[in-house]
């Protein structure tokens, strides 16, 4: 029975005492930001390192792909939403989520207070603003839900068009362009806001992704990334001003705008959509429930995005409740 | 009895005295912070105000479709040859079956050391169609300067675009054609705040309509911070309220603290019409009345 546990340990974390530690790369969904804090965090504090990983982290961008890296080979790892992860898999990209980060769902529609869009169903007719891709998957299932038909607005990187009215509503996530709004000028008084988690729509977003090979081929490693990114997060959420001074760092480098005030904002938002806040009930850290694939699979299904669901136990091999 | 009568009454006009002595100094501060700031203002909206034709008079000719692509070309250069504030012009065509493609690239001209150039904006790494030169104008359907930015491109040159709609139809039939920009360096807008001295210690400051600053004397600010994050980072609501109406377009003259030297006193502040971006003015209180430094205790 001991050595019973002690193979099981030894599978269990890579052992960082053993040969060279392993390279890889993890690709992120955006540039460096507070939104992706546990991964620069597990990287600075050498949380991968002591568990055998020389990860490096590759920042997103308009023109990154990481599907694309996954195959080529240039990233072994992943974020992205839980329903890209869904539909890729489901168009034949064999990915399996080894964590899921963000469990409520943190997109928002934002319109004017003054406005006479009061609930959801007065979008009829209005100018909505929206992203593409799987920023739509929400949206387009609400307004199919209340029969609201709004004229879509491809929505830019960046608000002026719902600042200077030229859309009715707007898209927002709420850990980023709603403080971006209140950094505007505008005081949350001033904005009406309707979150697609209060409306049945809660998909959780952010997971940790790899292909199915790489499991397959070294499973030790797989569970050493993802147990090193919890640990991450658990420590940026534990020294917030310590992991912002590390997101920073990373965005300097990357010679992008930033400020303190932006970044705390989105880190303890951040906080909210893994840990959840008081009144929620939300899965341990890192686990996917079957409710919430089960939710966003049919949705994406209803929508015509996904003519074959994956399995759960096919998609999901990272810890279970 | 009569020597503390005199004592009081000599204290007291000796009060009245230095109060209105304070009150005229306070207004003479005032009214000479205004005046600079209208100065500035004045001195920007000069080079800024007449930029807006340039696009506009070539956004009437397209209306009226009477230009080719090598007339374009041709306007695109006499426009540089005429303006030295503007950068680069380019015009991009709405999507037209038949006509203009979706992703049909925009000529661009633009200066260079070596005369000027034209280039293509389009294809899968500029995707111009969403972005805030093309799309507010083609959804506002008015004239817009965007928020400035750094064109990587071009040197890391401090730019902004007005961009202006050109139309066929009028009212509900009304239908945008295309956009026309001018590109315009705002280098020399930089320097000329940055190197404003108000009353000698001041300084001055810019922001966009989003809060942005532009200019500000501390580094790291610029482009980093807007206006309400530094608000909120120093926990000033004075100075979010100074902000909220700078934006709005308003004037004014206020009594603050200022975070950049931490040192009381005035803000002065004023639009600027032609892009709807804003300049502050902050002296220290000590300026507003130098003799009192002197003044014989």
């Amino acid at each position: 029975m001991l050595l019973g546990l002690l193979t099981l340990c030894g599978l269990a974390v890579r052992p960082a005492m053993a040969a060279e530690p392993v390279r890889a790369a993890l690709v992120l969904q955006w540039q460096p930001q507070a939104q992706f804090a546990g991964y620069y965090v597990a990287q600075a504090k050498g949380f991968y390192r002591e568990a055998g990983v020389d990860l490096s982290i590759i920042p997103g961008g308009p023109d990154v792909v990481a599907s694309r890296l996954l195959t080529s080979g240039q990233a072994q790892f992943a974020t992205m939403f839980l329903a890209t992860g869904i539909e890729r898999r489901a168009e034949g990209l064999p990915l399996v989520n080894l964590a899921q980060l963000v469990q409520r769902s943190a997109l928002m529609l934002f319109v004017h207070a003054g406005s006479n869009i009061r609930e959801p169903k007065d979008l009829d007719g209005k100018r909505v603003g929206l992203w593409d891709n799987e920023f739509q998957l929400q949206p387009r299932a609400l307004f199919q839900r209340l029969g609201v038909h709004p004229v879509i607005v491809p929505q830019s990187n960046t608000l002026s068009l719902f600042l200077r009215g030229g859309v009715d509503a707007a898209s927002g996530m709420w850990y980023n362009e709603y403080h971006t709004l209140l950094a505007s000028g505008l005081d949350p008084e001033e904005l009406r806001v309707f979150f697609y988690r209060d409306m049945d729509l809660n998909f959780p977003e952010d997971g940790l992704y790899a292909l199915e090979k790489t499991l397959a081929a070294d499973p030790a490693l797989c569970r050493a990334v993802a147990q090193a990114s919890l640990r991450g997060w658990e420590y940026a959420f534990a020294h917030p001003e310590e992991a912002l001074d590390v997101v920073q760092t990373r965005q300097r480098e990357a010679h992008l705008p930033t400020n303190r005030a932006h970044q705390r904002f989105m880190l303890a938002r951040m906080r909210d959509v893994i840990l959840g806040q008081a009144a929620d009930h939300v899965p341990p850290l890192g686990v996917l429930s079957r409710a919430d694939f089960d939710r966003v699979a049919e949705t994406l299904t209803r929508q015509g995005l996904l003519h074959a669901r994956p399995s759960f136990a096919d998609f999901y091999k990272g810890a279970q409740k | 009895m009569v020597l503390s009568a005199a004592g009081l009454i000599f204290a007291l006009m000796s009060g009245v005295g230095y109060y209105l002595a304070r009150e005229m100094l306070l207004k003479n501060a005032e009214e000479n912070a205004r005046n600079q700031a209208q100065a500035l203002v004045q001195k920007i909206e000069s080079k800024l105000a007449p930029i807006p034709r340039v696009p506009r008079s070539l956004a009437y000719e397209l209306a009226e479709g009477r230009l080719d692509e090598a007339g374009i070309l041709r306007r695109q250069r006499q426009a540089l040859a005429d303006n030295d504030e503007i950068f680069g012009m380019a015009v991009a065509f709405e999507p037209q079956p038949g006509v203009h493609s979706e992703d049909e690239p925009a000529p661009y001209t633009f200066r260079t050391p070596l005369g000027p150039k034209v280039s293509r904006l389009g294809g899968s790494a500029y995707r111009y169609r969403n972005m805030d030169w093309y799309q507010l104008p083609r959804e506002l359907r008015r004239t817009v300067w965007t928020e400035p930015y750094f064109d990587d491109g071009g040197g890391n040159i401090l730019m902004a675009t007005c961009s202006v709609p050109f139309y066929q139809g009028s009212g509900i039939d009304l239908r945008v054609l295309g956009v026309v920009t001018a590109d315009v360096s705002l280098e020399w807008l930089k320097r000329m705040v940055a190197s404003v001295n108000v009353l000698e210690t001041g300084y001055a400051y810019l922001i966009t309509r989003t809060g942005t600053y532009v200019t500000h004397p501390a580094p790291g600010v610029a482009f980093n911070e807007t206006i309400f994050t530094r608000a909120e980072e120093f926990g000033d609501a004075r100075l979010r309220r100074i902000g909220q109406e700078m934006i709005h377009g308003a004037s004014g003259f206020v009594a603050t603290t200022s975070q950049h030297t931490g040192k009381p006193g005035f803000q002065v502040y004023a639009p600027l019409p032609t892009t709807g971006w804003s300049l502050a003015c902050s002296t220290p209180r000590m300026n507003c009345w130098p003799t009192w430094a002197a003044r014989p205790s």
